[in-house]
Protein backbone atom coordinates (compact mmCIF):
# COMPACT_ATOMS: atom_id res chain seq x y z
CA UNK A 1 0.00 0.00 0.00
CA UNK A 2 1.10 3.54 -0.88
CA UNK A 3 -0.62 6.44 -0.06
CA UNK A 4 0.55 10.03 -0.87
CA UNK A 5 0.74 13.37 0.62
CA UNK A 6 -2.54 14.84 -1.59
CA UNK A 7 -4.35 11.76 -0.87
CA UNK A 8 -3.94 12.57 2.57
CA UNK A 9 -4.52 16.26 2.97
CA UNK A 10 -7.71 15.42 0.58
CA UNK A 11 -8.27 13.00 3.74
CA UNK A 12 -8.09 15.61 6.10
CA UNK A 13 -10.09 18.34 4.04
CA UNK A 14 -12.83 15.85 4.13
CA UNK A 15 -12.07 15.03 7.50
CA UNK A 16 -12.18 11.39 7.16
CA UNK A 17 -8.16 11.33 7.86
CA UNK A 18 -7.13 9.56 10.92
CA UNK A 19 -4.27 11.16 13.00
CA UNK A 20 -2.66 9.74 16.04
CA UNK A 21 -0.03 11.16 18.66
CA UNK A 22 3.61 9.26 18.41
CA UNK A 23 2.48 7.65 22.17
CA UNK A 24 -0.49 6.40 20.74
CA UNK A 25 1.15 4.52 17.37
CA UNK A 26 3.66 3.03 19.52
CA UNK A 27 0.55 1.49 21.32
CA UNK A 28 -1.26 0.39 18.04
CA UNK A 29 2.80 -1.06 17.25
CA UNK A 30 2.37 -3.80 19.77
CA UNK A 31 -1.01 -5.25 18.02
CA UNK A 32 -0.44 -4.91 14.20
CA UNK A 33 1.81 -5.33 11.66
CA UNK A 34 3.16 -2.13 9.69
CA UNK A 35 1.06 -2.95 6.85
CA UNK A 36 -2.10 -2.71 8.85
CA UNK A 37 -0.49 0.10 10.41
CA UNK A 38 -0.30 1.62 7.18
CA UNK A 39 -3.83 1.36 6.24
CA UNK A 40 -5.35 2.33 9.86
CA UNK A 41 -3.36 5.80 10.28
CA UNK A 42 -2.63 8.30 7.44
CA UNK A 43 -0.62 11.16 9.73
CA UNK A 44 1.39 10.25 13.09
CA UNK A 45 2.39 13.63 15.27
CA UNK A 46 5.83 13.36 16.45
CA UNK A 47 7.40 16.61 18.68
CA UNK A 48 10.29 18.12 21.20
CA UNK A 49 10.66 20.00 23.77
CA UNK A 50 13.68 20.79 24.45
CA UNK A 51 16.94 23.65 25.29
CA UNK A 52 18.33 24.40 21.38
CA UNK A 53 20.85 26.88 22.25
CA UNK A 54 21.59 27.35 17.90
CA UNK A 55 18.62 29.50 18.23
CA UNK A 56 17.68 32.97 17.01
CA UNK A 57 15.55 35.47 14.96
CA UNK A 58 16.28 37.86 11.93
CA UNK A 59 14.50 41.24 13.21
CA UNK A 60 13.89 44.31 10.92
CA UNK A 61 12.77 47.33 13.35
CA UNK A 62 11.53 49.93 10.21
CA UNK A 63 13.80 53.05 9.59
CA UNK A 64 14.14 55.86 11.34
CA UNK A 65 14.07 59.27 10.54
CA UNK A 66 16.49 60.46 9.39
CA UNK A 67 17.37 57.04 8.39
CA UNK A 68 20.24 55.26 9.84
CA UNK A 69 22.09 52.07 9.73
CA UNK A 70 21.66 50.31 13.05
CA UNK A 71 25.43 48.91 13.12
CA UNK A 72 25.87 48.33 17.12
CA UNK A 73 22.63 47.21 18.48
CA UNK A 74 21.58 46.41 21.70
CA UNK A 75 17.94 44.85 22.45
CA UNK A 76 17.27 45.03 26.56
CA UNK A 77 21.10 45.27 26.93
CA UNK A 78 21.56 42.46 24.89
CA UNK A 79 23.72 42.61 21.87
CA UNK A 80 22.01 41.84 18.34
CA UNK A 81 24.57 40.98 15.27
CA UNK A 82 23.99 44.74 13.12
CA UNK A 83 26.22 43.72 10.00
CA UNK A 84 23.62 42.90 7.56
CA UNK A 85 21.29 45.91 5.43
CA UNK A 86 20.25 48.89 7.44
CA UNK A 87 17.34 47.77 9.66
CA UNK A 88 17.76 44.37 10.04
CA UNK A 89 19.82 42.49 12.41
CA UNK A 90 19.77 38.78 14.48
CA UNK A 91 19.56 38.02 18.14
CA UNK A 92 21.15 35.15 18.87
CA UNK A 93 19.32 32.85 21.98
CA UNK A 94 23.37 32.10 23.92
CA UNK A 95 24.14 36.21 23.61
CA UNK A 96 24.01 37.44 27.55
CA UNK A 97 23.31 40.68 28.42
CA UNK A 98 26.14 42.50 29.41
CA UNK A 99 24.44 43.25 32.66
CA UNK A 100 23.11 40.53 34.06
CA UNK A 101 24.35 36.76 33.21
CA UNK A 102 20.84 35.03 33.43
CA UNK A 103 19.25 37.15 30.58
CA UNK A 104 20.02 36.53 26.98
CA UNK A 105 18.99 36.48 23.53
CA UNK A 106 16.41 33.87 24.84
CA UNK A 107 14.84 35.84 27.29
CA UNK A 108 14.50 39.11 24.29
CA UNK A 109 12.74 36.73 21.97
CA UNK A 110 10.60 34.91 25.26
CA UNK A 111 9.96 38.73 25.89
CA UNK A 112 8.80 39.75 22.29
CA UNK A 113 6.13 36.88 21.70
CA UNK A 114 4.68 37.67 25.40
CA UNK A 115 4.21 40.98 23.86
CA UNK A 116 6.51 42.87 25.83
CA UNK A 117 8.19 45.89 25.45
CA UNK A 118 12.18 46.23 24.31
CA UNK A 119 14.82 48.54 24.13
CA UNK A 120 16.56 49.06 21.43
CA UNK A 121 19.49 50.76 21.21
CA UNK A 122 21.72 51.27 18.45
CA UNK A 123 24.67 52.97 17.20
CA UNK A 124 26.74 53.95 13.63
CA UNK A 125 29.55 55.54 12.10
CA UNK A 126 26.48 57.73 10.38
CA UNK A 127 27.30 57.62 6.06
CA UNK A 128 25.79 60.18 3.26
CA UNK A 129 22.54 57.63 2.87
CA UNK A 130 22.17 57.07 6.55
CA UNK A 131 23.31 59.80 8.33
CA UNK A 132 21.68 59.40 11.77
CA UNK A 133 24.21 58.05 14.35
CA UNK A 134 22.29 56.95 17.32
CA UNK A 135 19.30 55.75 18.25
CA UNK A 136 16.99 54.41 21.39
CA UNK A 137 13.58 52.76 21.09
CA UNK A 138 10.76 51.00 22.71
CA UNK A 139 10.20 48.19 20.17
CA UNK A 140 7.29 45.24 20.52
CA UNK A 141 6.77 42.63 18.20
CA UNK A 142 3.49 44.58 17.04
CA UNK A 143 5.54 47.60 16.25
CA UNK A 144 8.25 45.74 14.23
CA UNK A 145 8.17 44.89 10.58
CA UNK A 146 9.12 41.37 10.75
CA UNK A 147 10.74 38.72 13.45
CA UNK A 148 11.84 36.00 11.69
CA UNK A 149 12.90 32.92 13.89
CA UNK A 150 15.78 30.96 12.08
CA UNK A 151 17.31 28.45 14.09
CA UNK A 152 20.62 26.48 12.41
CA UNK A 153 20.39 23.98 14.20
CA UNK A 154 17.40 22.31 15.84
CA UNK A 155 15.63 18.75 17.09
CA UNK A 156 18.78 16.57 17.14
CA UNK A 157 18.30 13.22 15.93
CA UNK A 158 19.67 11.45 19.82
CA UNK A 159 21.80 13.16 21.59
CA UNK A 160 24.87 11.78 23.65
CA UNK A 161 24.15 11.83 27.18
CA UNK A 162 26.29 12.81 30.16
CA UNK A 163 28.31 12.63 33.27
CA UNK A 164 31.19 13.68 35.26
CA UNK A 165 34.09 11.63 36.68
CA UNK A 166 35.86 14.31 38.58
CA UNK A 167 35.80 15.39 41.94
CA UNK A 168 34.51 18.96 41.02
CA UNK A 169 30.76 20.02 39.96
CA UNK A 170 30.78 20.69 36.65
CA UNK A 171 28.09 23.60 35.22
CA UNK A 172 27.42 22.39 31.79
CA UNK A 173 25.11 22.66 28.66
CA UNK A 174 24.07 19.15 29.66
CA UNK A 175 23.02 20.78 33.02
CA UNK A 176 24.99 20.33 36.50
CA UNK A 177 27.07 17.47 36.50
CA UNK A 178 27.49 16.43 40.16
CA UNK A 179 31.29 15.16 41.35
CA UNK A 180 32.13 11.19 40.56
CA UNK A 181 29.67 10.34 38.40
CA UNK A 182 26.84 11.78 41.01
CA UNK A 183 24.36 11.81 38.10
CA UNK A 184 23.74 11.53 34.06
CA UNK A 185 22.10 13.80 32.57
CA UNK A 186 20.08 13.25 28.51
CA UNK A 187 18.23 15.48 26.46
CA UNK A 188 15.69 13.82 23.47
CA UNK A 189 11.98 12.63 23.68
CA UNK A 190 13.21 9.75 22.59
CA UNK A 191 10.53 7.80 20.78
CA UNK A 192 8.32 10.78 20.31
CA UNK A 193 11.21 12.81 18.58
CA UNK A 194 10.78 13.95 15.17
CA UNK A 195 14.01 12.77 13.83
CA UNK A 196 14.04 9.58 14.90
CA UNK A 197 10.53 8.95 13.72
CA UNK A 198 12.33 9.52 10.52
CA UNK A 199 15.18 7.56 10.27
CA UNK A 200 16.17 8.41 7.06
CA UNK A 201 14.63 11.45 6.60
CA UNK A 202 12.54 10.17 3.87
CA UNK A 203 9.39 12.37 5.26
CA UNK A 204 11.24 15.93 6.55
CA UNK A 205 13.28 17.52 3.89
CA UNK A 206 13.17 20.88 2.62
CA UNK A 207 10.25 22.60 2.68
CA UNK A 208 8.19 20.67 5.08
CA UNK A 209 5.52 21.99 7.02
CA UNK A 210 6.15 22.24 11.13
CA UNK A 211 4.92 23.19 14.03
CA UNK A 212 7.20 25.60 15.52
CA UNK A 213 6.96 27.25 18.69
CA UNK A 214 3.11 27.36 18.46
CA UNK A 215 3.31 28.87 14.77
CA UNK A 216 3.38 26.69 11.44
CA UNK A 217 7.04 26.87 10.10
CA UNK A 218 9.24 25.25 7.80
CA UNK A 219 12.27 23.37 7.51
CA UNK A 220 14.14 25.19 5.24
CA UNK A 221 17.52 23.14 5.08
CA UNK A 222 19.31 20.53 7.15
CA UNK A 223 20.78 21.83 10.63
CA UNK A 224 24.74 23.02 10.66
CA UNK A 225 26.23 19.76 12.33
CA UNK A 226 24.26 17.30 9.82
CA UNK A 227 25.54 14.00 10.43
CA UNK A 228 23.99 11.65 8.86
CA UNK A 229 26.67 9.36 8.22
CA UNK A 230 26.66 8.30 12.41
CA UNK A 231 27.23 4.71 12.82
CA UNK A 232 23.51 3.52 13.24
CA UNK A 233 22.54 0.27 15.70
CA UNK A 234 20.32 -2.54 14.53
CA UNK A 235 17.32 -0.86 14.78
CA UNK A 236 18.77 1.68 12.34
CA UNK A 237 19.12 4.67 14.74
CA UNK A 238 22.28 6.28 15.08
CA UNK A 239 24.21 6.15 17.97
CA UNK A 240 24.27 9.63 19.32
CA UNK A 241 24.23 13.20 17.40
CA UNK A 242 23.12 12.11 13.74
CA UNK A 243 20.89 14.22 11.47
CA UNK A 244 19.84 17.88 12.28
CA UNK A 245 16.96 20.59 10.87
CA UNK A 246 17.52 23.98 10.30
CA UNK A 247 13.73 25.90 10.82
CA UNK A 248 12.03 29.32 9.96
CA UNK A 249 8.84 30.30 11.39
CA UNK A 250 7.32 34.24 12.27
CA UNK A 251 7.69 35.37 15.98
CA UNK A 252 4.57 37.04 15.50
CA UNK A 253 2.70 33.77 15.35
CA UNK A 254 4.64 31.91 18.37
CA UNK A 255 3.11 31.14 21.79
CA UNK A 256 5.16 31.76 25.13
CA UNK A 257 3.95 28.29 26.27
CA UNK A 258 6.25 26.79 23.35
CA UNK A 259 9.01 29.29 23.42
CA UNK A 260 10.98 29.44 26.56
CA UNK A 261 14.30 30.87 27.59
CA UNK A 262 16.44 28.43 29.98
CA UNK A 263 19.37 29.46 32.10
CA UNK A 264 22.34 26.51 32.74
CA UNK A 265 24.18 27.96 35.56
CA UNK A 266 27.76 29.11 34.33
CA UNK A 267 26.86 27.69 31.56
CA UNK A 268 24.38 30.62 30.05
CA UNK A 269 21.32 31.19 28.08
CA UNK A 270 19.79 28.83 25.58
CA UNK A 271 15.82 28.70 24.35
CA UNK A 272 13.22 25.88 24.76
CA UNK A 273 11.90 25.27 21.15
CA UNK A 274 8.83 23.43 20.84
CA UNK A 275 8.90 21.49 17.58
CA UNK A 276 6.38 19.21 16.04
CA UNK A 277 6.31 17.25 12.87
CA UNK A 278 3.47 14.98 11.31
CA UNK A 279 5.07 12.20 9.90
CA UNK A 280 2.67 10.66 6.58
CA UNK A 281 2.34 7.47 6.88
CA UNK A 282 2.90 6.38 3.21
CA UNK A 283 4.12 2.93 3.47
CA UNK A 284 4.60 0.49 5.05
CA UNK A 285 8.29 0.97 5.60
CA UNK A 286 7.87 4.43 7.07
CA UNK A 287 4.90 2.68 9.54
CA UNK A 288 7.60 0.61 10.53
CA UNK A 289 10.35 2.92 11.25
CA UNK A 290 7.28 5.15 13.61
CA UNK A 291 7.28 2.18 15.31
CA UNK A 292 10.58 2.86 17.31
CA UNK A 293 10.37 2.54 20.92
CA UNK A 294 12.72 3.81 23.55
CA UNK A 295 14.27 0.37 24.23
CA UNK A 296 15.54 0.72 20.03
CA UNK A 297 17.32 4.20 20.69
CA UNK A 298 20.51 4.16 22.02
CA UNK A 299 23.04 6.23 22.72
CA UNK A 300 26.56 6.92 24.76
CA UNK A 301 27.38 8.37 28.31
CA UNK A 302 30.52 10.51 27.82
CA UNK A 303 32.62 11.80 30.58
CA UNK A 304 32.40 15.74 30.43
CA UNK A 305 35.42 15.63 33.20
CA UNK A 306 37.63 14.11 30.83
CA UNK A 307 39.67 15.53 27.74
CA UNK A 308 38.05 14.33 24.74
CA UNK A 309 34.74 13.32 26.28
CA UNK A 310 35.63 9.65 26.35
CA UNK A 311 32.32 7.20 25.92
CA UNK A 312 31.42 5.15 29.28
CA UNK A 313 28.95 3.14 27.56
CA UNK A 314 25.67 2.62 25.64
CA UNK A 315 22.38 3.15 26.73
CA UNK A 316 19.36 2.85 25.75
CA UNK A 317 16.67 5.32 26.41
CA UNK A 318 14.27 2.96 28.40
CA UNK A 319 16.93 2.49 30.84
CA UNK A 320 17.46 6.02 30.82
CA UNK A 321 14.13 7.35 31.54
CA UNK A 322 13.95 4.27 34.26
CA UNK A 323 15.24 7.14 36.82
CA UNK A 324 18.85 4.96 37.29
CA UNK A 325 21.54 3.37 34.66
CA UNK A 326 24.20 0.74 36.43
CA UNK A 327 27.29 2.58 35.39
CA UNK A 328 30.71 0.23 35.94
CA UNK A 329 28.83 -1.36 38.88
CA UNK A 330 27.12 1.32 40.69
CA UNK A 331 23.80 2.42 40.25
CA UNK A 332 23.83 6.20 38.85
CA UNK A 333 20.34 8.46 38.84
CA UNK A 334 19.39 9.56 35.01
CA UNK A 335 17.87 12.98 34.56
CA UNK A 336 16.28 14.62 31.42
CA UNK A 337 16.81 18.18 30.13
CA UNK A 338 14.13 18.12 27.53
CA UNK A 339 10.23 17.78 28.29
CA UNK A 340 8.85 14.58 27.32
CA UNK A 341 5.75 15.96 28.99
CA UNK A 342 5.60 18.78 26.64
CA UNK A 343 6.50 16.54 23.91
CA UNK A 344 3.28 14.79 24.69
CA UNK A 345 1.37 18.07 24.57
CA UNK A 346 2.50 18.97 21.36
CA UNK A 347 1.90 15.86 19.62
CA UNK A 348 -1.89 16.22 20.81
CA UNK A 349 -2.11 19.90 19.92
CA UNK A 350 -0.21 18.99 16.32
CA UNK A 351 -3.03 16.79 16.10
CA UNK A 352 -5.88 18.58 16.89
CA UNK A 353 -4.79 21.49 14.23
CA UNK A 354 -4.69 18.98 11.60
CA UNK A 355 -8.25 17.52 12.79
CA UNK A 356 -9.38 20.98 12.43
CA UNK A 357 -7.93 21.40 8.93
CA UNK A 358 -5.70 24.26 9.64
CA UNK A 359 -2.47 22.41 9.29
CA UNK A 360 -2.01 20.50 6.14
CA UNK A 361 1.16 18.14 5.10
CA UNK A 362 3.51 18.78 2.46
CA UNK A 363 5.78 17.02 0.14
CA UNK A 364 9.47 18.02 0.50
CA UNK A 365 10.98 20.12 -2.13
CA UNK A 366 14.13 18.81 -1.70
CA UNK A 367 15.66 15.56 0.58
CA UNK A 368 18.16 16.62 3.22
CA UNK A 369 21.66 14.90 2.65
CA UNK A 370 22.71 11.83 3.30
CA UNK A 371 25.52 10.04 4.39
CA UNK A 372 26.93 13.60 5.58
CA UNK A 373 30.22 13.91 7.07
CA UNK A 374 31.25 16.69 9.93
CA UNK A 375 34.60 17.97 9.94
CA UNK A 376 36.89 19.23 13.00
CA UNK A 377 38.19 22.54 13.45
CA UNK A 378 41.51 22.21 12.24
CA UNK B 1 6.04 10.31 62.37
CA UNK B 2 8.89 12.40 60.54
CA UNK B 3 9.63 15.96 59.95
CA UNK B 4 12.37 17.80 58.15
CA UNK B 5 13.16 21.62 59.80
CA UNK B 6 15.76 24.29 59.42
CA UNK B 7 16.88 25.56 62.11
CA UNK B 8 18.92 28.80 62.67
CA UNK B 9 21.34 29.51 65.68
CA UNK B 10 22.35 32.64 66.91
CA UNK B 11 26.56 33.41 67.99
CA UNK B 12 24.99 33.71 71.52
CA UNK B 13 23.48 29.94 71.73
CA UNK B 14 26.35 28.46 70.17
CA UNK B 15 27.92 27.33 73.42
CA UNK B 16 25.01 24.97 74.67
CA UNK B 17 24.93 21.68 73.59
CA UNK B 18 21.82 22.30 72.28
CA UNK B 19 20.82 19.32 70.71
CA UNK B 20 22.39 16.35 72.79
CA UNK B 21 20.55 18.57 75.48
CA UNK B 22 17.02 17.97 73.39
CA UNK B 23 17.94 14.26 72.75
CA UNK B 24 18.10 13.55 76.53
CA UNK B 25 15.55 15.61 77.31
CA UNK B 26 12.83 14.78 74.97
CA UNK B 27 11.92 11.35 73.57
CA UNK B 28 13.17 12.15 70.02
CA UNK B 29 14.96 11.03 66.81
CA UNK B 30 17.16 13.71 65.47
CA UNK B 31 18.77 12.92 62.35
CA UNK B 32 21.29 15.74 61.08
CA UNK B 33 20.82 16.16 57.28
CA UNK B 34 23.04 19.20 57.11
CA UNK B 35 24.72 21.80 59.70
CA UNK B 36 27.00 24.72 58.91
CA UNK B 37 27.57 26.20 63.05
CA UNK B 38 30.63 28.60 63.70
CA UNK B 39 30.80 29.55 67.24
CA UNK B 40 31.42 33.15 66.45
CA UNK B 41 28.79 33.66 63.72
CA UNK B 42 26.27 31.09 64.60
CA UNK B 43 24.86 29.31 61.53
CA UNK B 44 21.99 26.56 60.21
CA UNK B 45 21.06 22.95 60.82
CA UNK B 46 19.17 20.79 58.79
CA UNK B 47 17.39 18.18 61.34
CA UNK B 48 15.06 15.26 60.52
CA UNK B 49 12.62 14.96 63.86
CA UNK B 50 11.34 11.28 64.45
CA UNK B 51 8.62 10.02 66.83
CA UNK B 52 5.34 10.44 68.41
CA UNK B 53 3.60 13.70 67.33
CA UNK B 54 3.85 14.70 70.91
CA UNK B 55 7.70 14.40 71.23
CA UNK B 56 7.80 16.23 68.12
CA UNK B 57 5.59 18.93 69.27
CA UNK B 58 7.62 19.12 72.71
CA UNK B 59 11.11 19.05 70.70
CA UNK B 60 9.84 22.42 68.90
CA UNK B 61 9.02 23.92 72.49
CA UNK B 62 12.64 22.97 73.84
CA UNK B 63 14.03 24.35 70.45
CA UNK B 64 11.77 27.67 70.85
CA UNK B 65 12.69 28.29 74.00
CA UNK B 66 16.65 28.07 74.03
CA UNK B 67 15.93 30.88 71.47
CA UNK B 68 16.54 28.32 68.12
CA UNK B 69 14.84 29.78 65.21
CA UNK B 70 12.85 26.78 63.29
CA UNK B 71 11.34 26.50 60.10
CA UNK B 72 9.50 23.65 58.83
CA UNK B 73 11.28 23.71 55.03
CA UNK B 74 8.35 22.78 53.24
CA UNK B 75 6.80 26.49 54.06
CA UNK B 76 9.80 27.99 53.53
CA UNK B 77 10.56 26.48 49.67
CA UNK B 78 8.35 27.96 46.77
CA UNK B 79 7.94 26.45 43.71
CA UNK B 80 6.17 28.06 40.61
CA UNK B 81 4.70 25.03 39.34
CA UNK B 82 2.36 27.03 36.58
CA UNK B 83 5.37 28.15 35.14
CA UNK B 84 7.32 24.75 34.83
CA UNK B 85 7.98 23.05 32.00
CA UNK B 86 8.18 19.35 33.27
CA UNK B 87 12.18 19.29 32.01
CA UNK B 88 13.61 17.25 35.14
CA UNK B 89 16.97 19.40 35.29
CA UNK B 90 16.26 19.57 38.92
CA UNK B 91 15.81 16.01 39.62
CA UNK B 92 19.54 16.09 38.40
CA UNK B 93 20.91 17.10 42.04
CA UNK B 94 18.00 16.36 44.10
CA UNK B 95 19.05 13.22 46.46
CA UNK B 96 16.44 14.09 49.15
CA UNK B 97 13.83 12.53 46.26
CA UNK B 98 11.70 15.55 47.19
CA UNK B 99 11.74 16.13 43.19
CA UNK B 100 10.93 13.88 40.90
CA UNK B 101 8.89 12.80 37.68
CA UNK B 102 5.71 10.91 37.43
CA UNK B 103 4.58 8.08 35.00
CA UNK B 104 2.94 10.97 33.10
CA UNK B 105 6.56 12.74 32.48
CA UNK B 106 5.63 15.03 35.40
CA UNK B 107 7.72 17.15 38.03
CA UNK B 108 6.45 16.13 41.67
CA UNK B 109 7.62 18.13 44.28
CA UNK B 110 6.83 16.62 47.85
CA UNK B 111 8.22 19.24 49.96
CA UNK B 112 8.50 17.50 53.06
CA UNK B 113 10.98 15.53 51.70
CA UNK B 114 13.29 18.80 51.12
CA UNK B 115 16.54 19.15 53.24
CA UNK B 116 17.18 22.86 51.58
CA UNK B 117 20.16 22.14 50.06
CA UNK B 118 19.55 24.22 47.50
CA UNK B 119 21.09 22.35 44.26
CA UNK B 120 18.03 23.01 42.45
CA UNK B 121 17.76 26.84 42.62
CA UNK B 122 20.47 26.87 39.90
CA UNK B 123 19.71 23.74 38.41
CA UNK B 124 16.11 24.90 37.48
CA UNK B 125 16.84 26.76 33.58
CA UNK B 126 13.46 28.47 34.53
CA UNK B 127 14.60 29.62 38.02
CA UNK B 128 11.18 28.04 39.36
CA UNK B 129 12.38 27.48 43.03
CA UNK B 130 13.43 29.95 45.92
CA UNK B 131 13.97 30.14 49.36
CA UNK B 132 12.82 32.25 52.56
CA UNK B 133 15.04 31.53 55.55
Amino acid sequence: MQKTIKEINQKIKKKQAVIVTAAEFKKLSLKHRPEQLCKKVDVVTTATFGPMCSSGAFLNFGHSSPPMRYERISLNGVNAYGGIAAADAYIGATEESSGNQEYGGAHVIEDLIAGKEIIMKAHAKGTDCYPRRETEARISLGSINEALMFNPRNAYQNYAAATNSTEKTLYTYMGTLLPAFGNVTYSTSGELSPLLNDPDLKYIGIGTRIFLGGASGYVVWNGTQHFTGREKNRHNIPLGPAATIAVTGSLKDMNTRYIRAACYEKYGTSLFVGIGVPVAVKDAATARALSVRNRDIETLVFDYGMAGRPSLGQFNYEQLMSGEIELNGRRIPTASLSSVKMALEICDELRNRILSGSFLLTDAVASLPGNNKIHQLK
Amino acid sequence: MKSIYYLRFHPEITKEPIICNLIKEVAVEVNILRAGIDARKGGFMVIELGGEEASIKNSIGFLTKRRVGIDEISSRIHYDADQCVHCGACTAVCFSGALGMDNESQLVFAPEKCIACSLCLKACPLRLFSFSF
